[in-house]
């Protein structure tokens, strides 16, 4: 996909620039804080110059501890510094420990910032837990991602030694490590080109920004105004990658964040003189500095009709590209999208054949040493892939080592951290394959992301004791022509499940454009209508496109879609209410859940029950079903602080998905929200009933009431999905169908010899 | 079982099954399109398998035969539908070309399989339908022998046993059709040649009219056969035709087990029956499976033929077929557009909406060709005929043919592609082991679930309903030996399919040594390519272990083919053949007539030219060498032969017996037509012949022993090649240049 970009000369169709821009005569009015009551977490401005803090935990992402092995290895991290700041001193609090059995003297932690080493410390036997502040010059920082290595040189003895010795360790604690910088904010450029870089993933606090609707009445938002601040949200989102963001709502301008001012041109004029209002023909993007405060944004997102202007918004939500360098530019139009349409992380297409390079592999990969890592490769899968599955991926791999390998040399692939395959790489005279099969089961692979390693472990042919031992020949390349083969798979998705829409936001995004999901926006009010923005571009994140066609509204949208409702429990209808698994009728209370010993998945068997039961594939249907662990109990609390989602099948539409987010009050409810963005909670979201607060931090989830087939909703697919499942009961119907189709082939040939022979 | 037949007759009646079947071929339709994992194919493969083999076990009647057709068409359907939508995968031009050509080659396979299943679901096995007791209702019938360049003793045997049918004689003429005496080969410009056919006519019109039947002949050669028949329709008038070739000697009841069917159905045009040959072909006669396997051509004419004739579909074979004279007339007589005029014609008058019948009993013996020349001729004759019915008169396309009549004839025209498919399997698993083009994309895994039933589903299949007349693997060795040489004629009647022209098989010649045929170069090639693919396939194993998949199953593949091969090697060292005149093995009773004693004697074998006699050896000094007696068979099958006069040839001992050898001196042409007659005459006497070599040796049986003909002969070809390239003369040569075929 691509914006069609034209030139400032006057192209007469696609993406216009246009020249400076002035201000209005009229200073529009500026509020410190947006119209309804926002919490100061949501709303506080950053100050022009404060100290900022981020655990190194954010730029690790997983969850297990750092270790270093070997007598030499490294640790990456990439420091992301946003053009957006103006750091003026920066330090890291970095905590680790190292095995006890080091040798001091010669046991060193290398912390090394873009190729300049910052700090050096002894590994000491003796207090091997340390907590240590290093200064991160502000001169060696640079915009962007900065490489942050930590190095150790870890040794046991003077004498000779095992290099790969277990004892050889250093671990460092992301949770306890963090950054710190002393920041001024930069005054912004007014250039639409530099807008990415504006609303930045790199930014150490969480971005926030003000949508503003000058004409909004008093009766809220209209539906075009919701729609709009949806896909404007999603597109935010979408620029920051996975970082939360905060949004607000205003019908002026709110200080201390940048605002997005959205509606028809002629709405705008405060924001934009009579001048720049007649030269608007279409659809039309503008960015200025907030008056007033030249380190944020104001964005005019605006058109001469509603439709103008949810084109407008449509093309801010879709720009991956830097604009052109001016302060606003005009859409003509946006090219037909295919329906199949991702800005990022889109599914794999089955059957389907992809080169490692379109996995994000951009060149062949040499790795050379001991234990100095892996191939990685981000693939994404359908979010209905079933769990069934029995088929398997091909790799058809491309790869050389070096000569010279110990025969347990191998390589080894996991898939999302679970070991999967190994080949020897045990020629001692070197080798290289063209087109190596490897079998990767299905079933190894999860809706939405994938992480594929491809790990080569070289043991070099001569390590006895006190040796010269020569690590040079220890080469792997691999190849970016490998082929990543995807079978056709099977799409089965058993719902509801939290678990799946964290991963894929499925199956609200069974769709990429949202055609098929309605939102039910339960009340008018702001930090409602905040809440379902920021959960769509969550979604937007996860799912990496914009749900541009999703149909928002007020009031219950009966058909048959998927339905996502956001609103404080008494906005909720009941309608929807009284078919949620759970009895949440009796305002702001909450029944309470008995946890439950799971039963067996299955009774004992017998040796034909176990050959039955593997043909039947039970084990991986045992797999992917989630059994019920609670049951309700008739007692029942007030919510009070917490937040609730619930998933279920759609009150309006048999076999399509429902998902209830709901708290006491609305903004309960935006905090709520804004609290899940945080990994910890998204990522442990399970079951289909999950209740969180922040404070004290808090998560539960459970399992409770039906389950269903997404979208096997009439009896033709309902028996489909039956065979599927049980491969016996496939086999027998088939062949019964044959052996009737026999008998009544039989029936007919009779009837043609009796013919024949009169 | 018959409730429910009772209940399908029911709904039959309002249409209802025809419904219910087609929605039933749905259903099994839509399988296809679910995707099924692979754990799920490999139980339907193997749930699949197993039932075909307790069928396979179970007694056989038509109930448990369509069952176990549809079950095995379904795992081969199923095979086919992932072979195209899963296993075609773009690498290089070079690899898909030749990976569609594979996967045309192995549709042409599955469509003829197919179509196979079709024809055959439930083959007819139809009986002569009685006569009228009043002979005054039979209807009069022409019987014509067309020849053109066959020997007088030939043609006075067939001659004789057509005047010796039993069938009222003022109802019967036999027209003796002589396209070899035409005027136009009279007055060729050749003078030797015009004197031979001179000569020629002469004699002939003095056989017929000795033997009291009519010579028959016209001023042009041409049309050929079918030119040739339709002149004697022209100078004759018997409601029903019985068409003979010239060495195809009828047995004494031909017309009473073939005319009720035309009284009794007056649509009928055509009744069918097999051709026997009394010979090996040569095929049969180098690898020396003659009497041990049933012969080739049994697999049409004991099953297909009764598969065609259950869809009304059964069609003219050229000779051994009654018809009707009106109906032939209609379409102008036997029509000549094409090579194959039997199958054109009958092809045309199924499409008038007439009915042909076939009777599965051999009612006439003949001659199969002696040389793998003759042979190779006539099968490049029927894959031009059939082609060019394929090319001008489609079946699929043709008005007024039923639907089931429209897939039999397409069957029976399209099965002549295998040349193609034959020659792409010879030469597929060089793509990979030799260039490693990758022309089959599969894992191991699906390659089991998938083409494992279905290969193994078709083997059963093919034993199933042919194993008692086509040992497996026979097929194989037959059309291999016969597409290298038909390829290239197919090709060009594609390229010109009027272009073909009639070339007559060769009968009834006489090798008198062995020797390589010069067929015999393209197969070098071809096995020298198969054994350096399997040495390619070995050193990659070793040294390029990464496919060893995909190289275990394209040398299995080059391994199948060497052994198919060495067949073909050993099918093409010529064996002698001294006798003109097959003899078939009897125990008939009968006595020696020496002066007043009557010696009781078994004939061990007979054939037209005399006869083995087994005798006690007590009787040596009484039988003199040279010198005439009088043999008296016991009635045989219903035949009274009376008395023939027999001179011995020779005298030798098979353990204590005494076995003399005869030749029967027959003294009047009412004798000659009477020894024709006990020797060819009964039906009976064949149809104990085939019966007892059919039988099923199964998969395994089949393939050792024709390993073990494979081996042993090809060595002997091989030694034979050795010696004779040390030994090889000018003369030599020439012989065996003067057997090579007409066309190729």
């Amino acid at each position: 996909m691509a914006l069609v970009i034209g030139t400032n000369a006057g192209a007469q169709t696609g993406l216009r620039s246009v020249g400076p821009i002035s201000q209005p005569a009229a200073v529009p009015p500026i509020t410190t804080a947006p119209a309804p009551a926002a919490t100061p977490a949501q709303t506080a401005a950053p100050a022009s110059s404060g100290t900022l803090r981020m655990p190194l935990r954010q730029l690790v992402g997983a969850k297990e501890p750092i270790y270093l092995m070997t007598a030499q290895s490294t640790y990456t991290v990439f420091l992301p510094v946003s053009a957006r700041y103006n750091v003026r001193s920066a330090k890291m609090h970095l905590a680790f420990t190292n095995s006890i059995a080091l040798l001091s003297e010669r046991s060193v932690l290398r912390v090394v910032l873009n190729d300049k080493v910052i700090g050096q410390f002894y590994l000491t036997r003796n207090q091997p837990d340390h907590a240590v502040d290093i200064e991160l010059p502000a001169k060696y920082l640079k915009v962007g991602s900065n490489q942050l290595q930590f190095i150790v040189s870890q040794h046991y003895t003077l004498e000779c030694e095992d290099p790969a010795a277990p004892e050889l360790w250093t671990q460092i604690h992301p949770d306890e490590s963090y950054f710190e910088a002393v920041v001024s904010w930069n005054k912004i450029i007014p250039n639409l080109g530099l807008l990415r870089d504006m609303i930045d993933e790199k930014l150490w606090d969480t971005y926030a920004y003000n949508v503003c609707f000058p004409n909004t009445t008093s009766g809220g938002l209209s539906p075009s105004q919701l729609s709009w601040g949806s896909i404007i949200s999603q597109g935010v989102a979408l620029n920051l990658t996975y970082r939360p963001l905060r949004v607000t709502t205003s019908n002026s301008l709110v200080a201390g964040v940048d605002n997005v001012v959205v509606g028809q041109h002629n709405e705008l004029t405060q924001y934009l003189t009579a001048a720049e209002i007649g030269a608007i023909g279409g659809s039309f993007i503008a960015i200025k500095p907030m008056p007033g405060d030249p380190t944020r944004f104001l964005l005019i997102i605006t058109g001469r009709t509603e439709e103008e202007v949810s084109q407008a918004a449509y093309a801010f939500s879709l720009i991956n590209f830097p604009l052109p360098d001016s302060q606003y530019a005009q859409i003509d139009k946006i090219p037909p999208l295919e329906k199949e349409f991702w800005i990022r992380n889109a599914p794999v297409r089955d059957p389907g054949i992809y080169s490692f390079r379109q996995l994000g592999m951009e060149k062949n990969q040499s790795i050379q040493g001991w234990n100095t890592g892996s191939v990685q490769l981000e693939t994404y899968m359908p979010g209905d892939l079933s769990q069934d599955d029995g088929s398997n991926i091909e790799l058809r791999l491309h790869f050389a080592y070096g000569a010279a390998f110990r025969q347990d040399s191998v390589l080894n692939m996991f898939v999302n951290r679970e070991f999967q395959y190994a080949i020897r790489l045990d020629d001692q005279r070197g080798g290289s394959a063209y087109g190596y099969k490897v079998y990767l089961p299905v079933k190894a692979f999860q809706p939405g992301r994938n992480l594929v390693e491809i790990s080569p472990k070289m043991v070099p042919l001569v390590t006895d004791h006190c040796t010269m031992i020569q690590s040079e020949n220890l080469w792997f390349t691999l190849y970016r022509d490998s082929d990543f083969v995807v079978p056709r798979l099977q799409k089965k998705a058993r719902l509801p499940s939290l678990n799946l829409f964290s991963q894929t936001a499925f199956p609200f995004t069974s769709t990429p454009d949202g055609t098929d999901l309605a939102v039910l926006v339960a009340s008018r009010d702001n930090s409602t209508v905040c809440a379902a923005w920021t959960l769509l571009g969550k979604m937007a994140q996860i799912s990496g496109s914009v749900l541009a066609r999703a149909e928002l509204g007020f009031v219950p949208p009966k058909n048959k879609k998927d339905l996502l409702i956001v609103g404080a429990l008494d906005t909720i209808p009941a309608e929807v209410l009284t078919t949620s698994p759970i009895n949440l009728q009796q305002l702001g209370r909450l029944r309470y859940l008995m946890q439950v010993s799971p039963t067996p998945e299955a009774t004992a068997i017998g040796p034909i029950e176990e050959i039955l039961e593997k043909l039947r594939g039970v084990p991986a249907e045992r797999a992917e079903r989630e059994q019920p662990t609670t049951i309700e109990m008739q007692v029942t609390a007030d919510l009070l602080e917490d937040t609730v989602a619930i998933a279920y099948e759609s009150p309006f539409a048999r076999a399509r998905g429902a998902l209830l987010v709901t708290a006491r009050d609305s903004l309960t409810l935006l905090n709520g929200i804004n609290n899940l963005q945080d990994r910890l909670f998204w990522d442990n979201l399970a079951g289909n009933l999950a209740v969180w607060n922040k404070t004290p931090r808090s998560l539960a989830t459970a399992r409770i009431g039906p389950e269903f087939i997404y979208k096997v909703d009439n009896p033709i697919k309902r028996t489909q999905n039956s065979f599927n499942s049980n491969p016996i009961l496939f086999v027998a119907v088939t062949f019964l169908t044959i052996g009737i189709l026999a008998v009544v082939l039989l029936q007919l040939l009779k009837k043609r010899d009796k013919k024949q022979l009169q | 079982m018959d409730s429910l037949q009772a209940s399908l007759e029911r709904l039959d009646q309002k249409g209802a099954v025809r419904a219910l079947a087609i929605g039933l071929i749905v259903a099994v339709m839509l399988f296809f399109a679910s995707n099924v994992t692979t754990q799920t194919q490999l139980a339907i493969g193997v749930v699949g398998i197993l039932t075909l083999a307790v069928l396979k076990f179970v007694k056989r009647n038509e109930n448990t035969r369509v069952i176990f057709l549809s079950i095995a068409s379904f795992l081969s359907l199923d095979y086919v539908f992932w072979r195209t939508f899963t296993t075609l995968t773009y690498y290089d031009l070079v690899s898909f070309t030749c990976a569609i050509l594979l996967y045309m080659a192995e549709m042409y396979g599955f469509i003829v399989y197919g179509l196979s299943i079709f024809v055959n679901i439930d083959p007819l096995d139809r009986k002569p339908a009685p006569m009228p007791e009043n002979e005054d209702e039979w209807p009069t019938v022409d019987v014509l022998i067309p020849t053109y360049n066959e020997e007088k003793e030939i043609l006075e045997i067939t001659l004789l046993a057509a005047l010796a049918i039993d069938y009222p004689k003022e109802k019967v003429n036999v027209y003796l059709c002589d396209d070899g005496g035409t005027d136009q080969r009279c007055n060729q410009s050749d003078p030797v040649k015009a004197a031979q056919a001179r000569e020629r006519r002469r004699m002939l019109k003095e056989l017929c009219e000795e033997a009291g039947a009519y010579y028959c002949t016209r001023a042009r050669n041409v049309h050929a056969k079918a030119g040739n028949l339709n002149n004697a329709m022209e100078h004759s008038s018997g409601e029903l035709i019985l068409i003979l070739d010239a060495d195809h000697i009828p047995t004494v009841d031909f017309l009473k087990n073939t005319v009720g069917w035309f009284l009794k159905d007056p649509k009928m045009f055509l009744v069918q029956t097999p051709h026997f040959f009394t010979n090996p072909d040569p095929i049969e006669k180098n690898l020396k499976t003659w009497r041990k396997m049933p012969s080739e051509n049994e697999m049409f004419y004991r099953v297909i033929q009764k598969g065609l004739d259950s869809w009304n579909a059964a069609f003219f074979c050229g000779s051994a077929a009654v018809l009707r004279r009106v109906y032939l007339q209609k379409v102008g007589g036997v029509v000549g557009e094409t090579i194959t005029e039997d199958a054109e014609t009958a092809l045309t008058l199924h499409a008038l909406g007439y009915n042909s019948a076939y009777i599965d009993r051999p009612m006439v013996s003949g001659l199969s060709p002696e040389t793998l020349g003759g042979f190779i001729t006539q099968r490049i004759r029927w894959a031009q005929g059939m082609i060019q019915i394929f090319l001008l008169k489609n079946p699929l396309l043709s008005r007024g043919l039923s639907f089931p009549q429209r897939l039999c004839y397409f069957s029976s025209s399209f099965f002549w592609f295998f040349p193609f498919a034959r020659l792409t399997f010879s030469l597929a698993p060089l793509a990979f082991l030799f260039f490693s083009l990758k022309i089959y994309d599969s894992n191991f895994i699906d390659f089991l679930a998938f083409a494992g039933p279905h290969l193994i589903s078709a083997f059963m299949v093919q034993a199933y309903m042919f194993g008692k007349v086509r040992w497996s693997f026979v097929s194989e060795l037959y059309e291999l030996m016969q597409s290298v040489y038909c390829f290239p004629a197919i090709v060009k009647v594609f390229l010109n399919p009027r272009a073909p022209s009639f070339n007559v098989t060769a009968k009834g010649e006489i090798l008198n040594r062995d020797f390589i045929s010069p067929l015999a170069k393209p197969f070098y090639v071809l096995l020298v390519l198969n054994l350096l693919a399997i040495f390619a396939g070995t050193y990659r194993t070793i040294f390029d272990p990464v496919h060893e998949f995909a190289i275990g199953i394209t040398m299995f593949w080059a391994f199948f083919n060497v052994f198919i091969l060495l067949a073909c090697l050993g099918a093409l060292l010529e064996r002698r053949q001294m006798r003109s005149t097959a003899r078939m093995a009897t125990t008939i009773q009968g006595r020696l007539l020496v002066g007043d004693r009557r010696i009781p004697v078994e004939i061990s074998d007979l054939s037209n030219g005399g006869a083995a006699l087994a005798i006690d050896a007590a009787y040596e000094s009484q039988l003199r060498p040279d010198h005439l007696f009088q043999l008296e068979p016991d009635r045989d099958f219903g035949i009274d032969p009376g008395v023939f006069n027999v001179e011995i040839r020779n005298l030798r001992y098979r353990d204590r017996t005494l076995m003399i050898g005869t030749r029967f001196k027959h003294q009047s042409l009412e004798e000659m037509k009477r020894k024709i007659a006990f020797v060819n005459g009964s039906s009976e006497r064949w149809m104990q012949f085939q019966l007892r070599r059919e039988k099923s040796i199964g998969v395994w049986g089949s393939f050792i022993y024709l390993l073990g003909a494979g081996v042993r002969f090809s060595i002997e070809h091989l030694g034979l090649g050795l010696l004779g390239s040390m030994r090889r003369d000018r003369s030599n040569r020439a012989f065996a240049e003067s057997n090579a075929p007409a066309n190729p």
